[in-house]
């Protein structure tokens, strides 16, 4: 389909100024005519020529009415001998193909000659530069505008004069001409080779709506092409991405396998719900298998998030290698067709279609190492440093509660103090512990081996083209149990059924299951925990250590707890779209589109009963430790048995968009419209249901627990509580979506373009504000090509340069809030007690509510120089949010926790360089670089009071006139007290300073912004004859954060012996004088308050507004300008080397080899603070794993 | 073809696609959804989170602490050691410890108030007949009364506070509209808040009169809201006001459960077979909040030995109880209103560790509110008062009347009469508070009643680790901390409100 428009937008080019149809119907006689006319204008004989015929006839109209009027009378003559007639004396020739006649001028010989009688046969084939045959390349003879197309094996026979010029034209080629001159011979063999065009930016930009010239193209979007992303067979889409579109922000949260990450398009433009981008794969919107906010409905508790995390998104089913390329549509003008939802802008993909030719078969796979973790990058203390953070605490009699006395120096410390063991067995206790050392990164984490295959087979004749692959992939994260295997299988097909019907099929299935983890972190784990508890004792058996929850104590091993419980994911989705395409008219096309995707979802999660979790949760009692007739027996919730809870989400959504195009070229004029209809409907049912007795290596049996208990204490017999967390929920929701579009373009010459585009929404979601259905969005744009300026045309240099302008506005409301109160039925809609039926309220009414406005500007310039050898992007925008809509925090009294405010305005500002080139080019080196870099700045102005309190402030979610949307405040540490070494602080007061309010701004320290001002990719090749090394890097630049939290303890808890505690502590202040050397502080310790005859944390007085709160030091330090690091970095994502095999070495059935190795994550450059640690995922995450590869590539 | 294309094009608009749908969710319409929006928003009866307040008792003369050397019973110290040495931050410390049971108190509250707002704003737009329109508009205004009273009461001075000016004595932020404000309410008076409550009370007084009256005891009915006046009245010190609306509630329903006509419980630890709260009880007004779990968390899990937080002896010795005469235990509250449990592992030393009105069939249900009982121990107080004031003798034996008919009805009579009980002067009024207490224990009356008797001085002795000495705290009498701190939560989220000394 894609080829198609190519092609038409391809010719139409060529025959500029003139109307072109395009019709393969072969016509196997000549038509006869009658003709009657006095003084007509050879236009209108022309006309009548074509009714009679039925034929299409190009003409322009003003060369053809230069000649004098006609009078002629014919019947039931042939058409070519009525043509005669009529251009008998003018400057005009005509030539019939198929059914179409074309009248152009002669084109004036240099020798005089009028016309060349054809006597040259002409034939031969035309190749790629790789030597495969070219089939749809034009072959034209410039001298009679005859021209021909080659055949399936790239064959041509075109018949021309002795002396003429031949040129040949194929999509992404570059076009050539060739002389011919000969005398004698009648019959000529011209063999040709065509190469590839260079790096041009391609023809065309796919939105999904339409296809728009690039020369048309007013609005701001990037493309890159699958061949530049690197897959190594464990990354994302979304990790390929990085660094690969400028505007386009991904960021990792997570090293696990199979989660996701966080993309955002030129920033934080509403702070308003969902922030991610609108994902669209051949045209279709893409919903996320399981539903976004579920609010209401997964009354069940967390298990579901847990799931959630591991389902993908909604591209999550895609073979990366299926993809043909990825473009990003990032301003107003360009994703004004998706409607309001594209505020966060839209990233299209498209997929690989066949192309004509002989078929070809390609096989790509790879395997993959997976680094393991360990403690290097980790900046956490080793035994001795943790051993000797609990003997200050013992012997310097710091003052807090301590955690527990189960493991580590406590416990034998415990033992010694309670006369169980002697001075000598604690010492060498002791001893032996700080050397313990217990290495939970090499029992928890493992070096993985993934690997991948991916096999297609495409090709096609000039009716069909059929592009089918399957692939399979096993990825294994680098935690034990983390998972993921993936199937899928694909199949595009493109027919033209005949000269006005063309069709297009796309259909998709796949399969992925994930393992993951329920209730245990093992990386969370890993880093909390302490290396003097052993995981293994003498005997190479799991220690189990003592927990205690709720007075009872347990037996944990993270080992044991890990094997105990689990979470598996499996999604199966089919994804399947028709499109129709019908040249009803000349110029005028009308398209369907149909596509439909299901997706099934299942997400299951478990604990046995020798979990941990179970026992203290639902049991109470170590495994085993009551029987039959005890009363703990008769008062356990769950006596026997697991938990078990499984999610099933089925998600159908149907798309069926009709539009109707028009296009028409008179002389330099070019006029284009597209008005459109959309239905949507997403579907999503589902089952998720929680339940307890479950035996997992009994068959999966659920057996039941008891309906009541003895409760303890009491004897009452009662139902048992746990049937209250127990249930099924059913999730059948349909939203519906009905939206109307249209698009108008007018050009003139090629130079001056001018477009303007408008949608309108409904949707059927309840209890919206009707007054604010059908809300509109439009932009319109205009765009100068000034290369096709004629006084660019004598210059080489620059050989592309436009600039565009655009403009949009869009508005947006809070969904799930209208002019009514909405009551929500709640989980369970009976009261088990009261016997009644209940209703909870879900949002109260909001009348006055505004639009949030959007109103965007889009600049761009694009630069090429040297025929496209280098290519310079800028582009620059301003986007301004009014009446913005913010959750504003209530206070406790109005009884909900937030409500919807219009809340000033937001400005978005940034620029968008895009450089690339291709340094060095030779025979054997080749050496193309290309960089793009963004900067975004954003300030907010907003007149809504913030109800919320310093540690708002501190993580940047403090919305501040004139700062940028992230900007945080820290409390500026003055040094560490000289007898204590608490953390001191300096809270000012109103006497100091009269322009003191709650604000927590005004009190404390500017600190920067969270997120990055400006980042970059960089991505380089060098070709050494077969051999390619390529490398990409990205790099955030301006951003600040803070370090994880040194003390994260509750207020005068004592550092617990169970957790591990950051290597920086071991430098902390110890004694008097260390206030010199150090900035970190003592351990904490509780301080005696004689007046309330009580112990209690160090605090210091709080916000001056004399209300007397008091924060604690020791968190403020967690909040203090001592944790501020710059979170900028450089991150080389990949370095890979590629080795062609050469084709003189290939066997001839073989077209192409290819090996790589490559290294993902070789390195990253970051600020000394992070002492290591990857700075991109948040501070408790598993950082990104280096990632070894190998990649196999062969066509044939 | 096109025809065809744009027929299913236009199909897809056919009427009902785009019709409002919701899987869950509901436009309130009807007085029949208001009444569901009540009992899913307001009543805390059968809600997960009924219980929100059962950090109170710690806080009483009630409640005793004992160390207990296990490192099981660290935890249970932890949770609860806020409350029980009064501390300024008792919210925040319960929050950090992880206490089990609910303890947002003020949001409860205000979001029960939200709701009552909600459906007053509805009731005159919605469906539905005038009575039962009435029915749900004086159950709201009578809820949002109870709330506020209950607000007033934790947050701000007693009303009969000496030394306070109440009318300028800041009490809680009154919110009567659902509609939310820009502005940060502020904390008005208390004497405001009182004026509200009653008003809304005497508004809502006739409406259930006439319509409320068979309204089940989960719900308001004309008794809750003679019961609420009479015991607003007692905490104001208007005697002949409580005394009104006690007998006017008792014209109603003069009865109370005879105590001695329940089996007695067997085997020891046993709840009894009912209970005053029971849904069948004859005294029962109000099957309001609070569930099986109050302080289940104290004692399911303590390790055996000294109970770390159980009733104070000071309470146990104000009943003549013998558990092991079974011809006459004397006062069977002792055995029916406390939870009882072993102190060591082989079941043999049982002992009452903490007060709960659960019985058998209480089970998942509510296990405090109004009864009347406390009709009979208002009016009795009401009298003596009266009679103390200007020396009336009918006033006295009136009120001996009432605290002999409650006594006899909780005293084992089956096989022993209940013998009477005459008091005179000062000493009938505290007979009277110490039956109001023997009677009321644990139900969230003692907190109250300490603060309007003048806020006397308690000591609560305290060790939490071995390592510890154990300390005596001491509440002093008129104690600022007689007034519940406003947690740090709520003040966070409103810079305009005033936090408690």
């Amino acid at each position: 389909m894609n080829n198609f428009v190519h092609g038409v937008s391809r010719c139409l080019l060529l025959a500029a100024g003139l109307l072109l149809l395009l019709s393969v119907k072969a016509q196997d006689q000549e038509k006869l005519v009658s003709l009657n006319l006095k003084n007509a204008r050879l236009s209108d004989a022309l006309n009548e020529v074509r009714k009679q015929t039925d034929m299409s006839v190009f003409y322009s109209v003003d060369d053809l009415n230069r000649n004098p009027p006609v009078t002629i009378n014919v019947t039931k003559k042939r058409l070519s001998e009525v043509l005669d007639l009529l251009l008998q004396g003018t400057d005009m020739q005509y030539s019939i193909e198929k059914n179409t006649v074309i009248i152009k001028r002669k084109v004036v010989e240099t020798n005089g000659k009028k016309s060349i009688d054809p006597v040259v046969s002409v034939s031969g084939l035309v190749l790629s530069s790789k030597g495969t045959p070219l089939s749809g390349a034009s072959v034209q003879d410039l001298s009679s505008g005859r021209s021909r197309i080659t055949d399936a094996a790239g064959k041509y026979t075109i018949s021309v004069g002795r002396r003429t010029t031949l040129k040949f034209t194929y999509i992404g080629m570059k076009p050539l001409q060739i002389s011919i001159h000969v005398e004698e011979e009648t019959v000529l063999v011209q063999n040709v080779k065509m190469e590839v065009a260079p790096s041009e930016m391609s023809e065309a930009v796919v939105t999904g709506y339409q296809t728009i010239r690039k020369l048309d193209m007013v609005g701001s979007s990037a493309t890159v092409n699958r061949k530049d992303l690197f897959y190594d067979g464990t990354n994302t889409l979304e990790q390929m991405l990085q660094g690969k579109l400028p505007g386009v922000v991904v960021t990792n949260t997570d090293g696990l396998i199979g989660t996701r990450q966080k993309v955002r398009v030129r920033g934080t433009s509403t702070l308003l719900s969902n922030q991610e981008p609108v994902w669209v794969v051949d045209g279709i919107i893409q919903e996320d298998p399981l539903p976004f906010n579920a609010q209401g409905l997964n009354d069940l508790g967390g298990n579901f998030d847990m799931i959630r995390n591991y389902i993908g998104n909604g591209i999550a089913w895609l073979n990366p290698n299926d993809i043909e390329d990825v473009t990003v549509l990032k301003d107003a003008a360009a994703t004004v067709l998706y409607g309001v939802k594209a505020a966060n802008g839209v990233i299209v993909i498209k997929t690989k279609k066949g192309k004509q030719g002989r078929m070809s078969v390609n096989y790509s796979g790879g395997v993959a190492i997976t680094e393991r973790l360990n403690y290097n990058r980790l900046n956490l203390m080793n035994s001795k440093e943790r051993i000797d953070v609990s003997r200050e605490i013992y012997e310097n009699r710091v003052l807090g509660t301590p955690e527990t006395s189960a493991v580590g120096y406590e416990h034998a410390l415990n033992q010694y103090l309670n006369k169980q063991i002697s001075y000598d067995e604690f010492n060498s206790q002791v001893k032996q512990l700080e050397v313990m050392n217990t290495d939970w990164m090499s029992i928890l984490y493992r070096t993985p081996f993934s690997h991948n295959h991916s096999l297609s087979i495409s090709g096609g004749t000039d009716k069909v083209t059929y592009y089918a692959s399957v692939s399979g992939s096993e990825k294994f994260g680098t935690a034990k149990g983390n998972d993921s295997r993936l199937l899928s299988a694909s199949l595009n097909l493109d027919a033209k059924l005949n000269d006005k019907v063309t069709a297009s099929v796309r259909l998709n299935t796949n399969y992925t299951k994930t393992n993951g983890f329920y209730q245990v972190d093992p990386f969370k784990y890993a880093q909390e925990t302490s290396r003097a508890i052993p995981a293994f004792d003498a005997q190479g058996k799991p220690v189990f250590y003592d927990r205690i929850v709720g007075g009872t104590t347990y037996q944990f091993n993270i080992q044991n707890e890990l094997a105990e419980t689990g979470n598996t994911n499996d999604q199966r989705s089919f994804n399947g779209n028709v499109n129709l395409s019908y040249a009803i008219l000349p110029g005028l096309r009308f398209e369907t589109l149909f596509g439909a995707n299901s997706d099934n979802a299942v997400g299951e999660t478990y604990a046995s009963e020798n979990s941990f979790y179970v026992s203290s949760n639902f049991r109470r009692y170590p495994y085993g430790a009551y029987g039959v007739g005890s009363p703990e027996y008769a008062a356990s919730n769950l006596p026997h048995g697991g938990e078990f809870s499984s999610t099933e989400n089925r998600t159908t959504s149907i798309t069926f968009r009709n539009s109707l195009a028009y296009n028409k070229v008179w002389g330099r004029h070019r006029f284009g419209m597209l008005v459109g209809e959309e239905t949507r409907s997403i579907k999503q049912n589902g089952v998720s249901s929680l339940t307890y007795g479950y035996f997992p290596d009994r068959g999966r049996n659920i057996t039941l627990p008891p309906r009541t208990i003895v409760a303890l204490g009491t004897g009452i017999v009662k139902a048992n509580p746990i049937y209250n967390n127990m249930g099924t929920t059913i999730l059948d929701r349909e939203s519906n979506y009905l939206s109307y579009y249209g698009s108008t373009t007018y050009s003139y010459d090629e130079r001056y373009v001018w477009t303007g585009s408008l949608r309108s929404d409904a949707s059927n979601r309840f209890g919206q504000d009707r007054r604010h259905r059908f809300l509109p969005v439009w932009a319109t744009g205009v765009r100068w090509n000034v290369h096709n300026e004629p006084w660019m045309q004598d210059q080489n240099w620059v050989s592309e340069l436009n600039v565009r302008a655009s403009y949009g506005w869009q508005g947006n409301v809070a969904e799930n809030f209208g002019p009514d109160l909405i009551a929500q039925l709640p989980s369970s809609v009976v009261n088990n007690t009261t016997g009644e039926y209940e209703l909870t309220i879900r949002s109260l009414p909001y009348a006055d509510l505004r639009w949030e406005k959007t109103k965007t500007i889009n600049l761009g310039l694009d630069f090429g120089f040297a025929k496209n050898r280098f290519l310079l992007s800028v582009e620059y925008y301003h986007k301004r949010t009014d009446d913005m809509i913010i959750y504003k925090d209530l206070p406790v009294s109005y009884g909900i926790t937030s409500l919807p405010v219009n809340a000033g305005t937001m400005l978005n500002k940034g620029v968008e360089l895009t450089v690339s080139g291709t340094l060095v080019r030779s025979k054997d080196f080749v050496w193309n670089m290309s960089l793009n870099t963004s900067r975004n700045t954003n300030s907010l102005n907003s007149d809504v009071e913030n109800t919320n309190t310093w540690q708002t402030a501190a993580s940047g979610n403090w919305y501040k006139k004139g700062y940028a949307v992230s900007s945080f405040w820290v409390w500026p540490l003055q040094g560490l007290d000289p007898t204590t070494g608490y953390p001191v602080f300096h809270m000012p007061t109103k006497a100091e300073d009269p322009n003191l309010t709650t604000d927590p701004t005004t009190f404390m320290k500017y600190a920067g912004r969270l997120d990055p001002d400006f980042q970059a990719g960089i991505s380089t090749s060098f070709r050494y004859k077969w051999l390619t090394l390529s490398s990409s890097f990205t790099t955030q630049l301006g951003g600040k954060k803070l370090l994880y939290k040194m003390f994260n303890l509750p207020y005068g808890q004592l550092p617990s012996a169970y957790s591990n505690l950051p290597k920086e502590f071991a430098g902390r202040w110890k004694k008097p004088g260390d206030e010199k050397k150090t900035n970190i502080p003592s351990i904490p310790s509780m301080v005696y308050y004689p007046a309330y005859n009580d112990y209690y944390a160090p605090y210091i007085l709080g916000v001056p507004n004399g209300t007397g709160e008091a924060e604690y030091v020791y968190d403020m330090y967690n909040y203090s300008d001592a944790r501020v690091v710059s979170a900028s970095f450089l991150r080389c994502n990949n370095i890979s080397l590629t080795y062609n095999v050469p084709e003189k070495l290939l066997m001839h059935t073989l077209k192409n080899v290819s090996l790589t190795a490559s290294v993902s994550n070789p390195f990253i450059i970051v600020s000394k603070d992070f002492k290591g640690m990857d700075p991109e995922v948040a501070t408790g995450n598993q950082p990104i794993p280096r990632v070894y590869s190998a990649i196999l590539n062969i066509s044939f | 073809m096109i025809g065809v294309m744009l027929f299913l094009g236009l199909s897809g608009c056919s009427k009902h696609f785009l019709d409002e749908k919701s899987q869950d969710e509901v436009k309130p319409s009807t007085v029949t959804e208001l009444q569901e929006l009540l009992m899913g928003t307001v009543y805390p009866a059968g809600q997960i989170h009924a219980s929100f307040l059962s950090y109170l008792d710690e806080m009483t003369d009630d409640m005793t602490s004992n160390f207990n050397p296990d490192p099981g019973a660290l935890t249970l110290y932890k949770d609860y050691v806020g409350p029980f040495t009064w501390q300024a931050d008792m919210f925040e410390t319960m929050t950090a410890a992880g206490t089990p049971v609910d303890i947002d108190t003020y949001d409860h509250y205000y979001r029960g108030i939200m709701g009552c707002n909600a459906v007053l704003d509805l009731i005159d737009k919605v469906r539905g007949d005038d009575s039962a329109r009435d029915n749900v508009q004086g159950q709201a205004l009578a809820m949002r009364g109870y709330f506020y009273f209950m607000l007033v009461n934790l947050f701000g001075q007693p009303y009969n506070a000496k030394g306070v000016d109440i009318t300028t004595s800041p009490g809680v932020e009154l919110i009567l509209s659902s509609t939310v404000h820009d502005d940060y309410p502020k904390r008005v008076s208390v004497a405001q808040i009182y004026t509200q409550v009653e008003a809304d009370l005497l508004k809502a007084l006739p409406l259930m009169e006439q319509y409320g009256t068979n309204n089940s005891k989960f719900k308001v009915t004309d008794m809750f809201v003679y019961t609420l006046l009479s015991r607003m009245y007692l905490y104001m010190e208007k005697w002949d006001q409580a005394q009104l609306y006690a007998s006017r509630a008792l014209l109603v329903n003069p009865l109370l459960v005879n105590l001695a006509s329940i089996p007695y419980p067997s085997p020891s630890y046993v709840v009894p077979a009912t209970s005053v709260y029971d849904i069948t009880s004859r005294e029962a007004i109000w099957v309001g909040y609070a569930g099986w779990n109050e302080y289940y968390y104290l004692n399911q899990f303590r390790p055996y030995g000294p109970i770390p937080f159980g009733i104070s002896p000071d309470l146990q010795s104000k009943y003549q109880f013998d558990r092991l005469n079974t011809t006459n235990r004397g006062d069977l509250r002792m055995r029916y209103f406390y939870m009882w449990d072993y102190l060591d592992a082989n079941m043999t030393i049982p002992v009452p560790i903490a007060g709960q009105k659960l019985s058998q069939i209480t089970g998942d249900g509510p296990i405090k509110g109004m009864r009347v009982a406390e009709l009979y121990l208002n009016r009795a107080e009401s009298y003596i008062q009266q009679y103390l004031k200007n020396g009336d003798e009918s006033m006295r034996t009136a009120a001996l009347a009432d605290l002999n008919f409650l006594r006899s009805n909780r005293y084992d009579t089956r096989n022993v009469a209940y013998v009477k009980v005459d008091y005179s002067g000062p000493a009938l009024l505290d007979f009277c508070r110490d039956e109001r207490r023997r009677e009321l224990s644990f139900e969230d009356h003692r907190w109250f009643d300490l603060r309007r008797y003048g806020m006397p001085e308690i000591h609560h002795g305290f060790q939490m680790t071995g390592g510890q000495s154990p300390v005596d705290y001491v509440l002093h009498q008129g104690d600022k901390r007689y007034v519940l701190p406003i947690p740090r939560t709520v003040l966070l989220k409103n810079p305009a409100l005033v936090p408690n000394p």
